[in-house]
């Protein structure tokens, strides 16, 4: 049940934020931390209990449960699990939650009350999404995280954030339209063959639709997922809503939206269509191959840095989709790593560059340069940051990008080999990223405060967890090996 | 079997009395003394009276020769006294600014209450046109009634010429199928077609009658009064033309093609296909052109009544419970739309064009909310009933595997996206120097309260709706 009531803690406190806004901006926003803070709390609560569990293999891969009926006539049932992987994806979702919340503090100055009504609904909505295991619910939550991300780029965004903010809605919006017909078709179609309608994870997993069918129905669903991931050729919406969002927002985007495609691949996609997936595979690689060295290559190519940030999220997102569609422990092990290390990483580049830009108000990289002297703990953090994104050894970023390599690398060598590549021009960009503010010429005399305590908080906290997932990535591993293992049993099964 | 009239069979046209003796007493009331206020609460608690006797008449069915009361007809009947119900107490503040004489309004709106319900009670051709002529005498009159613009006057013309133009040819088709038939009545029609066969005169007489029915339904290719009508007619008719008309003709047309087992016919469906895919693509594409907020609502519509077109193909039990679904929906958002319209205006006139929405987010934070919530409901975003009509739809056409359709469906939602999220846009947008409408506070109003139970419609059915579809499956068995 406490899952639920995360979610509840969530959209209450995001109610009650907005009425508090109107009394006073700094109550919504310390309720909002409060809310973000307890719910953050009971997630680890949550883990504690469940984690001894699950290590002693007790409860197979689901951890929790729950099932109450909804709307009984269609089969639609409020269907919630957790197992790890899920569970891995929560605590990373109310970490980065409560960051933003501390990072919107000072950015955010009119209609604060709504604001945090929507960034704490976002929350909800992705948490709804990692946990539904019912389909129509899955959509239901899909669709919930969307509105108040328009409203968060449309409303808070930088000068083009109208644009941008229709952008992403119409993207993800159509690609979940076809979704939703693919599930209403695995639904339906499921029904005709076992006489039983319903949304239901379980009972859709023994479908398995084969032939065009399949390959229809499967398209839906990845259409969707590759759309929010992004993989490259439909990636268009990504550099402008990452650039237009405010700081929290592009935070949210980058580090939890951009996963639940990710979630969902490795979720629905590979477990409802084992033969699909399979016979996709090679191309799927291909994407993430080419998702990388093209992320990157825009990425070194940006005079903007909110954009250049987002295209590096580009070509991370690439060694998830080389990853996935690899179907080994190792490669999925990686994946999920990349997952939680890239929303860290990438999330903290955002939140850098929000606050550079809070002060000197430009993302330009070329009014900027040899601002080490000025602002040291901007130049440590930085540093740390795109040593990060450049996968050094040490960070969490190198061993989710050595696994998922290590792991493709026996599922296609050709394509690992092009891939990684991009390691290299991980390498140039990221240092580009950090030479181009803190050392060569001063462009422009700035002159501007270093972080405050606030600040070094939530850049603390972040390093903290980039450098413990660098040196102990063990626990995460082990929590999310029962559900990959699961996903990939069955596939092998069907396969062999 | 069909019974004939006596007190106990009486009793099942409670609602329908009560709708009758309403206007007849209001006329009086206007005689003796005109009030608005004594009007206005007269004529909400006849609705609410013909509520609750429609829904406390649910068992029994009864089918007389003229008219059927069964639950559809009740349950229709019952939509419809709360449509009117909630467009008569959003509208008296907006009909106090004006200098019109208003009393009459109140008789006009029942009047075209008890037309629509009829017409869905209907089970006989001559019925059926008489309650369409009960509820069109009354738009007739409504439409050109308070607005005494150019446009409006123009309007009322337009709709009064095509209106009249629709009868003769439904009256028309109706003759054609008498000839081939020998019976005005739908379930003897349906024996005899389904002995004799699709013959060209049945045919022609289908086309007709289906070309009579678009127009009230305002499906494309019968559309083109649509967007001026809506323009012109002051809110609260634009509201009641938009619900209650298109209501009453597609419970009509539920019923006779239920009797009629219209759908077997390949020509009929083809038809209709197109009509709706016709719908989709001219309603949304249009609305996309707009500027005016009452005609976006008005090609929105087009297209909403395109989808609804969908349920009503796939038939049977799980079609009508779709389309009925999807008739709550839209009438809740529609109404909530035309009130919030209504709420905004003023003596100088309603706010049509889109940029007096400009920055109403920081003027009226709670009206923008609303009408937000209205434009995600038309759109279809889940927490809203407009989401779960549309899946209802949706799967209603998966189970009878009308995939074209579909497809067009999920097209023209994005296509719908945009013009529905402009709106939303626009409120949100930061006001320039241009003067904006001036909003009062008006929470605590009759205007306040229908919006306020309209998003609690809207919601409950979005995010709980098992209830109301386990009315409506007890309602569409046919």
């Amino acid at each position: 049940m406490i899952i639920v009531y995360i979610i509840l803690v969530l959209m209450i406190g995001g109610l009650v934020a907005w009425f508090a806004g109107r009394v006073s901006p700094n109550f919504a926003r310390n309720f909002s931390l409060g809310t973000s803070l307890v719910a953050f709390l009971m997630s680890i609560v949550f883990c504690i209990q469940n984690y001894n569990r699950s290590m002693e293999g007790m409860a197979g891969a689901w951890m929790v449960d729950l099932r109450f009926p909804w709307i009984p006539q269609f089969g639609i049932s409020f269907h919630m699990a957790v197992d790890g992987l899920s569970m891995v994806m929560i605590l990373l979702t109310l970490f980065l939650g409560v960051l933003g919340v501390l990072t919107s503090w000072n950015e955010i100055k009119e209609r604060t009350g709504f604001y945090y009504f929507n960034l704490l609904w976002i929350l909800a909505g992705i948490i709804g999404v990692f946990t539904a295991l019912d389909l129509f619910l899955f959509y239901f939550f899909w669709e919930i995280m969307l509105i108040p991300m328009y409203f968060l780029i449309g409303i808070w965004g930088h000068e083009n954030r109208m644009y941008a903010a229709f952008k992403f809605f119409l993207f993800t919006q159509a690609s979940g339209l076809l979704m939703f017909l693919a599930i209403l078709g695995m639904a339906f179609l499921n029904a005709y063959k076992s006489g039983v309608l319903s949304f239901d994870y379980f009972d859709l997993l023994k479908f398995q639709p084969e032939g065009l069918t399949g390959f229809l129905l499967m398209g839906g669903f990845m259409i969707a997922f590759i759309v929010k991931l992004p993989v490259v050729p439909v990636h268009n919406w990504l550099p402008d809503a990452h650039t237009q969002a405010p700081t929290a927002g592009s935070l949210i985007l980058a580090g939890l939206l951009l996963k639940t495609g990710a979630y969902g691949i490795i979720r629905f996609v590979v477990p409802f269509f084992h033969e699909g997936a399979h016979a996709f595979a090679p191309y799927g690689m291909i994407l993430g191959a080419i998702g990388i060295l093209y992320g990157a290559k825009l990425a070194y190519s940006q005079t903007d840095l909110k954009r250049l940030v987002a295209y590096t999220s580009v070509s991370h997102m690439g060694f998830v989709m080389l990853g996935v569609f690899a179907f080994n422990p190792l490669a999925y092990q990686g994946v999920v790593m990349q997952m939680v290390t890239h929303g860290i990483s990438t999330g903290a580049l955002f939140i850098f560059v929000g606050m550079i830009y809070e002060r000197i108000h430009t993302r330009d990289i070329n009014q900027l340069g040899g601002l080490w002297e000025k602002v040291p703990k901007f130049g440590a953090v930085g540093m740390i940051f795109s040593m990060a994104s450049l996968g050094l050894p040490g960070l969490g970023n190198f061993i989710a990008e050595f696994l998922v390599l290590a792991g493709s690398f026996q599922g296609n060598k050709i394509i690992t080999a092009v891939a990684s590549i991009g390691l290299v021009l991980g390498t140039v960009y990221s240092l580009r990223i950090f030479q181009r503010i803190f050392h060569g010429n001063k462009n422009k005399e700035w002159d501007f405060k270093d972080m405050t305590w606030r600040e070094v908080i939530i850049m603390g906290s972040l390093v903290i967890a980039i450098a413990l997932l660098g040196w102990y990535p063990q626990p995460v591993i082990d929590f999310v090996k029962p559900a990959i293992s699961t996903v990939l049993e069955q596939m092998t099964t069907i396969v062999d | 079997m069909n019974q004939t009239l006596n007190i106990d069979t009486l009793m099942q046209f409670g609602p329908f009395i009560v709708m009758l003796i309403a206007p007849v007493i209001l006329m009086i009331i206007v005689a003796l003394k005109r009030n608005h206020m004594i009007t206005w609460i007269y004529t909400l608690v006849t609705l609410l009276v013909t509520m609750i006797l429609a829904a406390a008449g649910g068992e029994q069915e009864t089918m007389f020769d003229l008219f059927t009361i069964d639950k559809f007809t009740l349950f229709y009947t019952i939509l419809f006294s709360a449509a009117g119900f909630m467009i008569a107490l959003s509208c008296y503040s907006y009909f106090e600014k004006s200098e019109e004489q208003k009393e009459e309004f109140y008789i006009l709106l029942v009047f075209a209450i008890l037309g629509s319900s009829m017409l869905v009670a209907s089970n006989h051709f001559v019925s059926l046109f008489i309650s369409l002529e009960v509820l069109s005498i009354s738009l007739y009159s409504l439409i050109g009634y308070f607005k005494k613009t150019p446009g409006g006057i123009e309007a009322a013309i337009k709709y009064l010429v095509l209106a009249a133009m629709s009868s003769a040819v439904m009256i028309f088709g109706m003759a054609l199928i008498y000839l081939e038939t020998g019976t005005m009545e739908f379930s003897l029609m349906g024996n005899r077609l389904s002995s004799a066969g699709m013959s060209p005169w049945i045919l022609g007489g289908m086309a007709l009658l289906t070309a009579g029915a678009g127009f009230k339904l305002s499906v494309a290719p019968f559309h083109w009064w649509t967007p001026d009508v809506y323009q012109g007619a002051s809110s609260p008719v634009t509201s009641l033309v938009a619900t209650i008309s298109k209501g009453g003709m597609l419970g009509a047309l539920i019923r006779l093609f239920m009797a009629v087992n219209g759908l077997e016919y390949p020509s009929m469906v083809l038809a209709i296909g197109i009509i709706a895919i016709l719908s989709m693509f001219t309603g949304n594409i249009l609305a996309l052109l707009q500027t005016n907020v009452k005609r976006i609502l008005a090609y929105s519509s087009i297209s909403h009544l395109g989808y609804i077109l969908i349920a009503f193909l796939a038939g049977k039990q799980h079609g009508t419970e779709a389309a009925t679904f999807y008739l709550v929906a839209y009438f809740a958002t529609t109404i909530g739309a035309f009130a919030v319209i209504t709420v905004l205006a003023t003596a100088a006139g309603e706010p049509e064009e889109i940029n007096e929405y400009k920055g109403l987010f920081y003027r009226n934070p709670w009206l923008a909310a609303f009408f937000s919530l209205i434009m995600f409901s038309l759109a279809g975003i889940p927490l809203t009933a407009g989401f779960v009509g549309k899946f209802y739809i949706a799967a209603a056409g998966v189970d009878v595997g009308l995939w074209t359709l579909l497809i067009v469906l999920a097209v023209n939602s994005v296509i719908g996206v945009f013009y529905y999220l402009r709106v939303v846009a626009t409120m949100f947008s930061k006001q320039d120097e241009s003067k904006g409408m001036e909003v009062r506070p008006m929470l605590i109003s009759a205007g306040g309260i229908t919006l306020f139970i309209i998003a609690a419609v809207i919601l409950w059915v979005g995010v709980s709706p098992s209830w109301l579809i386990r009315v409506i499956e007890g309602v569409a068995g046919f």
